[in-house]
């Protein structure tokens, strides 16, 4: 990544303690929809959602509501999926002797 | 003929406009103004020579006068001239104006050749103009672009252009009905000495003439009689024996006699005693002579009268009042003032002409005054005898015509004519604009007058004048623009027809008595208007003169008309008159063959070969009424006598752009046409090199997908003006609405929409009359790295005082570090000048954003002896704002920029450039610009251009085919995949490619915003307008909101207190304004309060005490 | 109707959207991750077709979305212009040198920082002096300006670790030049994203399709067997026995000709776990390897929030 400094991280949490909303600063759709496609795979999600709220700001939100984890961890799983997925692509790119 | 060949037919617009150009009309008639009608001028009597009221044996006799080459006298060296360094230098692009005279100086006769007069502007690309006939090579050597349309004039630097002016015709009888609805029949005479309107006219049931030079109207019987027509019988011949004009004259000659005028005397006498501003007291003639002096050269002064033998006007008036009694019989009659034909197109060479010869004709009156006061003088023998050619001023004719040029005001002293707007500075926002404006006509009419029938399109306009291109607003209608095969006339002379009609056995009218010349069968025959004789086999005059002209004996412009229903025939050889090429048919054939058209394409024949062969002709509105004209091959009939050589000529060079234009709805194509001169491109192949106070250009102009054959005909796809860009009609992130566009910035950065506005700055340094001038001063040195901005504002000059190229500069820095002396009037000693006596007039660079420093050009002319130009380049990428708009008048600003990794992309990886709503096409039903897409689309695909010409061009069908063929669907709508979700699109998108092209309004230009800033010194408020960092206006209607709302304190704020507050010292007792704690009405300080209110509240007390009103203010505390 | 599949209907893409949920008829991850099927169907030096089976739309997307604007690569960024007297105005020829492809693996440099000097760790220097001539048989030599001139001016010690550097091509018009003109300048490649400027952008395109999965309705025989064959622009149909037969599914454009008529016996579809990415590069990083770079990015992202999160959910709450 160029520049990490100017990629923030920040949560706002339901007083449920079960729906957060979290906010990637510097980040787009790319990050944004495989994420949250990746959180509605899981079983423990109530609902998720993603938006960019405006195209000249670089911000992207991230809205988790779950049944019984917290959002938070969910997301870290999901984050720890997308690096499980994408370890196993590289394995599949990798193996190929084309 | 075969499909193939009547495609080819037309290749002759091509040859057409090749040997014309596009604005041939001005050039031709400047050639003829300077080979033939300046020669006219000058050797017509009332101006040949100058003679003195003192000195019988004194006369200055010009013998012939001639235009040279365009040069320049600089230290007494003559040099030549190009165009391109009049532009840089700010010159006058002219040429001197040589006589050759004969005059007595002493009592010897001297004859001088080759004496200057004058310097006359000379039109770039006439016959005097270095750049007549040059090949491309060579137009390069003298910086000018091969395109460039030429035809207009450079003034100290400026390129103007003298706008074709439309005007009613001259020496034309038109019948109308007036507000009472009375006839009237009005003639205006137009000649090189005068100009007067006739009018005759019925009031009941009298019919009476009225003219400018009389107070009263004049009861027709008695002009007839003092005209010399004795008896009421030769008047009724005159006019007509039938019982109509009969029954109408009775009453008007019955006034005669109820005013006991019986006699070519006392007819006389009583138009005498009506005559204005009468001069016979003056000159000790009679009333009767100076009556007959009118009649001959005031009334009618167009039909020729010598030794007032009046038996021409007998008979011109005769028909007046026979075409009054005519429309009062029969409404139909009445004239169409709209119609064309009676419409006559004034151009440069003739304007130039009418304000050469006033000023020629001062300049003869400023050397007969100086002369006649020598002479008045008792002769000394001493000395030399007097040399007339001191008496002349050379400067008074070359600024005449300079200012003239230069302001457009056209003062014609002899005429007593005013007219202003008639020249404007070429446009070169565009290429198209610049081209434009060399084919705008401008009518005389009123722009404020609330009239349809001047604006809207005439029938008679048809394939003339073009029926898009038009503004909107205002002018709507009034401007207009010719149409791409018009051509407009030139005078030719009147005698060598009259002889053809002579011979060709037209009888001389007068000849005749009046019965004879309104007897069935026999036509009477007009040539320009005048009434030549009469002719009792029409069509074999017509036929012969029409073959005499197809064979090229006479010019090919000569009209020749039958009026059928009132047994006239008009030939007109007049100027001014619009006319374009039709191909002959004749037996339902077509004259030209398909190996004409091989000859052509083989470069053995051009267009005049046509012309001269009879193969084609030209025909004017008039005789277009004599036409069966068939617009296609497949339209010939029997009774067809021509063929238009393509449809698409009824357009003119800007609504040429337009593909497709007869699938759109007409208002967007008038739309186009506006914008297309508001587009950014490339406008010369010179642009680098130009010199221009802005210059808008786009950096990677291309040329369009779908072209027209105007295109190619006017040079379009060489100097093009937009971008051929990938649209994918579809809505996309709401950032699209009304019309805005999205922008791919991977697009954008590669280049799409990239535009380069090249600014010139001048500072020239001046001298001032007591020696002194301004100079150059070195910048001070800049230390460190955070200067202060008044320091750091010179950081982009040189160790000379100017900015050195290749800086960038932002707004406010120093581009030329100049100082001027702060006494300009006393003489002071050079030696004793300290710095002190200069103070800094520095030029400062003004622009939004930071700007390279491309050029710089340091160069003198007469008037400035030190002239520098700066030029600033500054690139601007497309941003959020910018006007963008497609070639079908849908115009759109940039809602978005988006990355191009969330545009749509299509199975072949394609993605847009640029997103469009579809929104924008229901209700403005545009269909063209559909087909345009699909025509690229399929263009693409092919290698090819495609043509999208008008009433023509590629079928979509066989677009849609070539697109199947390609593995697209037929429609051009593709399977698109979302960027953001990586879905499939829920519809197939609309997409290909359009041409767009980037207006010249761009955000960076226009954003403004302050908060506190200047004021206005009268009334303390804030500015107005970006140039001045003005405020932001809470207007009327804003107010009016916060009124009604009830924001009692918000209105204050903003109409008082951020703006203009003002605290007033106001006396309590006498309720004047007092000042500074003192009243001095009551000459007391005990009851001054204080009073806040707006400056222009207290501004206004003190200019209404000004005018003797005193406000009186009343004070209660709240 | 198949979750899986979005059907190419004459009107409208139907289906098209991904089915996500697990109780809605999704995969679960598990099935996407034991189902994930990589298959490389051409490689060239300039461009990689690939088929990327099971994973669905987001994923995918990802993919595409980093390799056309987050892998780094080295592109032209400043320019010392020390003459120019070409027709091309300073600032237009700057921008066309900035988008010349250069043929240097960015994973050997650093990003450079704004305030940083241009060093070998994070630039690579060219020179470019062209001039035009007319020599004295009237020719004229060097009027064309092209990316081959460009100079490489190695920074200390850089040509003994990364060998050597140049443009992509050499055959790219920057300018063209009349007798006397001159261009002199020097260039510095820094190391940025395509997101920054297209410029830094390593592909040309990369983009995917849907795999298309084309049936028939009914047996289609005889002439209409071969209308339909004829019909296809791309080949997709044949014929054999004279019943049509889809012959290469994978060649459709999805042109819709086959069902351009109402009573289409054709159904076109597409596959919506089926990837056929195609990736063409600019020439800096083969195909293969951009790929690679997208998904070492993808996975360093996830990585990097991961990261971010622990630093939150260390730092203590207000």
């Amino acid at each position: 990544m160029e520049s990490s400094d100017n990629k923030k991280f920040s949560v706002a949490e339901d007083e449920t303690g079960k729906g957060c909303t979290f906010a990637f600063t510097g980040e787009g759709h790319t990050i944004g929809n495989a994420l949250r496609y990746l959180l509605i795979k899981n079983q423990d999600v109530e609902f998720c959602g993603y938006s960019v709220p405006h195209p000249a700001e670089p911000v992207m939100n991230i809205r988790l509501q779950t049944y019984k984890n917290p959002p938070l961890e969910t997301l870290e799983a999901s984050l720890n999926q997308l690096t499980s997925v994408c370890d196993l692509l590289l394995s599949k790119l990798d193996s190929k002797n084309i | 003929m075969s499909q193939n060949s009547h495609q080819e037919q037309n290749l002759l617009i091509p040859a057409f406009l090749q040997l014309r150009g596009l604005v041939k009309q001005h050039i031709d008639s400047y050639d003829y103004f300077l080979t033939t009608d300046i020669k006219q001028i000058v050797s017509s009597p009332s101006n040949c020579c100058v003679l003195s009221d003192y000195n019988p044996d004194f006369y200055l006799k010009y013998k012939d006068i001639r235009v040279l080459m365009p040069s320049i006298e600089e230290d007494a060296v003559i040099s030549s001239i190009t165009p391109h360094e009049c532009r840089l230098r700010d010159l006058t692009y002219a040429a001197p104006i040589e006589v050759d005279i004969e005059y007595i100086k002493g009592n010897k006769i001297i004859c001088r050749s080759g004496l200057e007069i004058g310097m006359m502007p000379i039109m770039l690309g006439c016959c005097n103009c270095v750049l007549r006939n040059k090949s491309e090579e060579e137009l390069a050597k003298m910086l000018e672009c091969p395109y460039d349309p030429r035809g207009y004039f450079i003034i100290k630097g400026v390129e103007k252009v003298i706008l074709i002016q439309e005007q009613a015709s001259k020496n034309r009888i038109i019948v109308e009905i007036d507000s009472k609805n009375n006839v009237v029949a009005q003639v205006t005479s137009s000649t090189h000495e005068k100009k007067s309107r006739t009018v005759v006219q019925s009031k009941g049931s009298k019919i009476y003439m009225k003219h400018n030079t009389l107070s009263e109207d004049i009861p027709i019987a008695i002009v007839f009689k003092a005209l010399g027509v004795q008896a009421d019988q030769e008047i009724f011949q005159l006019v007509g024996t039938q019982k109509q004009y009969i029954d109408a004259l009775g009453m008007s000659l019955q006034e005669c006699s109820i005013l006991n005028i019986l006699t070519e005397k006392q007819a006389l006498r009583f138009i005498g005693s009506k005559i204005k501003n009468s001069k016979a007291a003056k000159t000790g003639r009679t009333k009767i002579e100076e009556a007959r002096d009118v009649l001959a050269t005031v009334v009618l002064s167009h039909v020729p009268c010598e030794n007032y033998d009046f038996r021409a006007k007998i008979r011109y008036l005769g028909i007046m009042v026979r075409k009054v009694i005519d429309a009062m019989n029969d409404p139909k009659k009445v004239d169409d003032r709209d119609y064309y034909g009676n419409k006559r197109l004034e151009l440069a060479g003739q304007l130039v002409g009418l304000l050469f010869e006033d000023l020629f004709k001062r300049f003869n009156s400023d050397i007969k005054k100086h002369v006649d006061k020598i002479f008045s003088k008792p002769k000394s023998s001493k000395g030399e005898p007097f040399d007339v050619i001191t008496a002349m001023n050379k400067k008074m004719i070359t600024e005449g015509l300079n200012n003239a040029i230069s302001t457009g005001n056209w003062s014609l002293k002899r005429f007593k004519m005013e007219r202003a707007g008639v020249t404007e500075v070429l446009s070169r926002l565009s290429y198209m604009s610049a081209l434009g404006m060399m084919t705008r006509i401008n009518s005389q009419f009123e722009k404020t007058r609330k009239i349809s029938g001047p604006r809207s399109l005439q029938g008679s306009q048809f394939g003339m004048i073009c029926p898009s291109d038009t503004p909107e607003g205002e002018s709507c209608g009034l401007v207009k623009t010719l149409a791409l095969t018009t051509h407009i006339t030139i005078d030719q002379p009147e005698e060598q027809i009259s002889k053809l009609a002579f011979s060709l056995g037209v009888e001389d009218a007068s000849l005749f008595s009046g019965d004879e010349l309104y007897s069935p069968g026999v036509f009477r025959v007009f040539l320009n208007g005048q009434p030549l004789g009469v002719h009792r086999d029409a069509d074999f005059l017509i036929n012969s003169l029409r073959e005499i002209r197809r064979k090229g004996k006479i010019s090919e412009f000569v009209s020749v008309v039958k009026v059928e229903e009132e047994q006239q025939i008009h030939i007109a050889c007049d100027g001014g008159r619009l006319t374009r090429p039709f191909i002959i048919i004749e037996k339902c054939k077509s004259k030209v063959e398909p190996k004409h058209i091989k000859e052509l394409t083989l470069g053995l024949r051009n267009f005049d070969d046509f012309v001269n062969e009879g193969l084609v002709e030209y025909l004017d509105v008039n005789e277009e009424n004599n036409a069966v004209i068939a617009m296609r091959h497949e339209n010939i009939s029997e009774d067809t006598t021509h063929l238009e050589i393509d449809p698409f000529t009824i357009l003119g060079c800007v609504a040429g752009l337009i593909p497709y234009p007869h699938h759109n709805q007409s208002p967007r194509n008038t739309y186009q046409c506006a914008m297309g001169k508001q587009a950014l491109g490339i406008i010369g192949y010179n642009q680098f090199l130009r010199v221009d106070t802005v210059l808008y250009l786009l950096a990677y102009s291309q040329t369009p997908m779908v072209r027209t054959k105007t295109i190619e005909i006017v040079n379009y796809d060489k100097l093009p003006a937009g971008h051929n860009a990938s649209v994918a009609v579809m809505s996309y992130s709401g950032y699209d609405i009304e019309d805005a566009i999205i922008l791919n910035k991977a697009s954008s950065e590669r280049g799409f929409g990239r535009s380069l506005i090249v600014k010139r700055q001048n500072s020239d340094l001046r001298r001032y009359n007591n020696g002194l001038s301004d100079r150059l001063v070195m910048p001070p040195v800049i230390h460190g790295d955070n200067p202060p901005p008044s320091i750091k504002k010179f950081h982009a000059l040189d160790k000379g005082g100017i900015v050195a190229v290749g800086s960038i500069v932002q707004t406010g820095d120093v581009l030329v570090n100049k100082e001027t002396p702060v006494n300009k009037v006393d003489d002071i000693e050079m030696s004793k000048l300290t710095d002190n006596d200069f103070k800094p007039s520095f030029t400062c660079f003004k622009g939004p954003n930071p700007t390279q420093v491309n050029r710089l050009f340091i160069a003198c002319n007469p008037e400035e002896p030190f002239l520098i130009k700066t030029v600033t380049i500054e690139t601007r990428p497309p941003e959020l704002g910018d006007k963008f708009s497609s070639r079908h008048g849908q115009k759109g600003v940039v809602g978005l920029i988006v990355q191009q990794e969330d545009m749509p992309f299509n199975e072949q990886g394609w993605c847009p450039d640029m997103i469009m709503n579809p929104h924008g096409f229901p209700s403005r039903m545009t269909v063209g610009k559909l087909i345009e897409l699909v025509a690229g689309k399929s263009g693409v695909f092919q290698g090819k251009f495609k043509y999208g010409t008008a009433f023509a061009g590629d079928k979509v069908i066989d677009c849609g085919e070539i697109l199947v063929k390609n593995g697209f669907n037929y429609t051009g709508k593709d399977v698109l995949m979302c960027g953001t979700s990586g879905e499939l699109v829920g519809a197939y998108i609309f997409s290909g490619p359009l041409y767009y092209q980037k207006l010249k309004h761009m955000v960076a230009d226009k954003m403004h915003a302050r908060a506190i800033g200047p004021k206005t010194a009268l009334t303390r408020q804030p500015t107005e307008g970006r140039a001045r960092e003005g405020g932001l206006r809470l207007g009327e209607m804003e107010r009016d909101c916060l009124i009604g709302y009830g924001a009692a304190s918000l209105i204050q704020e903003r109409l008082m207190y951020s703006s203009d507050v003002f605290i007033a010292s106001v006396c309590e007792s006498c309720g004047n304004l007092g000042y500074e704690q003192w009243c001095q009405f009551c000459k007391s300080r005990l009851n001054i309060v204080k009073v806040k209110m707006p400056y222009a509240c207290k501004l206004l007390f003190q200019e209404l005490q000004a005018m003797n009103i005193r406000p009186k203010l009343n004070l209660s505390s709240s | 109707m198949d979750a899986n599949t979005a059907y190419l209907t004459q009107n409208t893409p139907e289906n098209v959207h991904t089915v996500e949920h697990p109780l809605s008829g999704g995969k679960t991850l598990e099935e996407i991750l034991s189902n994930i099927e990589m298959t490389i169907i051409e490689e060239k030096e300039e461009h990689l077709i690939i088929d990327l089976v099971g994973i669905e739309a987001p994923i995918a997307n990802a993919l595409r979305r980093i390799m056309l604007s987050e892998v780094p690569t080295m592109a032209i960024e400043d320019i010392n212009l020390w003459q120019n007297t070409s027709v091309i105005p300073d600032e237009v020829l700057a921008h066309r040198i900035g988008l010349i492809p250069i043929d240097a693996d960015p994973r050997l440099f650093k990003f450079k920082h704004p305030n940083e000097e241009h060093s070998s760790e994070n630039c690579i220097c060219f020179k470019l002096h062209a001039v035009c001539r007319r020599l004295e048989d009237g020719s004229i030599v060097g009027d064309k300006v092209m990316s081959g001139d460009l100079q490489w001016q190695p920074f200390p010690n850089q040509q003994e670790r990364f060998g050597h550097f140049k443009p992509v091509h050499d055959d790219i018009i920057i300018a063209k030049l009349g007798p006397g003109q001159e261009i002199e300048a020097e260039l510095f490649c820094e190391k940025g994203i395509g997101a920054t400027h297209t410029k830094w952008s390593p592909v040309c395109t990369a983009s995917y399709r849907l795999a298309p999965k084309i049936t028939l309705k009914k047996e289609i025989a005889g002439e209409n067997a071969i209308n339909l064959k004829n019909k296809c622009p791309m080949g997709v149909f044949d014929v054999k026995k004279g019943k049509a037969v889809v012959k290469n599914p994978r060649n459709c454009t999805s042109c819709r000709e086959c069902i351009r008529e109402d009573d289409s016996m054709v159904s076109l579809a597409k596959v919506k776990d089926h990837f056929i990415f195609t990736i063409e590069t600019t020439g800096a990083l083969s195909p293969r390897d951009i790929f690679r770079e997208a998904i070492k990015e993808l996975r360093d992202k996830a990585a990097f929030w991961l990261d971010k999160i622990n630093i939150y959910k260390r730092t203590p709450k207000s």
